[in-house]
């Protein structure tokens, strides 16, 4: 009994990671780079928006509550959720809109290169952050 | 009086997932330098927008055809070099059936 | 006594939904586009594994190749690719589709011979 409460904190902290989230890649593409034609200063454009994992909230008041309902109606919101998925199902598809204008407010002149747009999530378990990232350089006289 | 503000809660999330929700697959910025030209003066631009979507029930397609039409309506809407394309894949999900999207955004340089 | 159609009906039209498989589409990408789009290009690659079990990646070696065949000596832009998965019951096709636009770059100016005689004076 004594040994197992010594592994007990080293049980939880395996646990620790999900705590802060685990990070996913899903997507990274990465375009030409030109370096021949001046000075590449870099940027980056960071845009979300916050994911909902509905069988996970499902569980969770199943578990809070202590019934199988709020299970059974987050399997039947599933059904009108119904598709491919990359991450969480998020509330609004355009939050990634504004990249297109914001790259040419960082870089005015609109000499751009190196562009790496990569789609990650970090989950936290019921929600999670869905991210689109767009790095690149501006090419400065 | 507990259970009721879960169960509340969880109603609210029951409507909220109907009919609004969606899944952002990929979103591209790549093309900045002209294809043609790309010395000289710079030229006017103008930003063009396209869209195509497929709507599918219980996931039976045999194509992704889609993706060609939205490329097509954004070259018949420019003449010139087309530069600064953005282009984002996602889908809006419903009862048994979805939506795929593909929409792109760009510069022509006429 | 009779058997039930209704779900032989479904089970039947299921059937045939399944034999158009279920194509999805993995990624899309996009370069930039060249005003002159006189000479269109098309190539594919696809690979086809049983219950989806694939061991390399080897298939999409050629894509590259194929693009530059039809474009001897030219540049090939307007890229845009499509990585497509489709699945017939148990038989999954992944496919990558590419086409663009061959150009052709026009050749640097060459100096005039006026300009070389007015040097040697």
């Amino acid at each position: 009994m004594a040994s197992m409460r010594r592994f007990l904190p080293l049980f939880f902290l395996g646990f620790a990671p999900p705590l802060v989230g685990c990070a996913t890649l899903h997507r990274a593409q990465l375009d030409e780079i030109d370096g021949q034609h001046g000075h590449l200063v870099p940027f980056e454009i960071h845009v979300s928006e916050t994911g909902v994992n509905t069988k996970a909230v499902g569980q969770i008041a199943s578990v809070a509550m202590r019934s199988a309902r709020p299970s059974q109606l987050a399997s039947l919101v599933a059904l009108f959720q119904f598709g491919p998925k990359t991450g969480n199902v998020v509330y609004d598809d355009e939050f990634a809109d504004a990249v297109a204008t914001t790259i040419l407010e960082r870089c005015p002149t609109a000499r751009v290169t190196g562009l790496m747009s990569l789609r990650e999530s970090t989950n936290y378990y019921a929600v999670s952050g869905e991210y689109v990232t767009v790095r690149g350089y501006c090419i400065v006289d | 009086m507990h259970r009721a503000s879960l169960l509340l809660v969880l109603a609210a999330v029951a409507v909220l997932a109907c009919g609004c929700s969606y899944s952002m697959h990929e979103y591209q910025a790549a093309g900045y330098a002209p294809a043609t030209q790309t010395s000289g003066p710079p030229r006017q631009a103008v930003w063009i927008h396209s869209r195509a979507n497929q709507g599918v029930i219980l996931g039976v397609t045999d194509n992704t055809d889609y993706v060609d039409e939205a490329y097509q309506r954004l070259l018949s809407q420019c003449s010139g070099d087309i530069v600064a394309v953005n282009t984002r894949y996602s889908t809006k999900l419903g009862f048994l059936s979805y939506r795929n999207t593909v929409e792109m955004q760009a510069f022509c340089l006429e | 006594m009779t058997k039930p159609i209704f779900p032989f009906a479904i089970l039947s039209a299921l059937a045939l939904a399944s034999l158009a498989g279920c194509t999805s589409l993995q990624s899309v990408s996009v370069t930039q586009i060249p005003a002159d789009r006189s000479r269109p290009l098309h190539a594919q690659v696809s690979n086809t594994a049983l219950l989806g079990i694939h061991f390399d990646n080897d298939f999409i070696e050629p894509l590259t190749a194929n693009l530059m065949r039809q474009c001897p000596q030219g540049r090939v832009t307007g890229i845009l690719t499509k990585q497509e998965s489709s699945v017939y019951v148990i038989i999954q096709v992944r496919r990558v589709v590419a086409t663009g636009y061959c150009v052709y770059d026009p050749p640097p100016a060459q100096p005039s011979e006026a300009t070389a005689m007015q040097e040697m004076h």
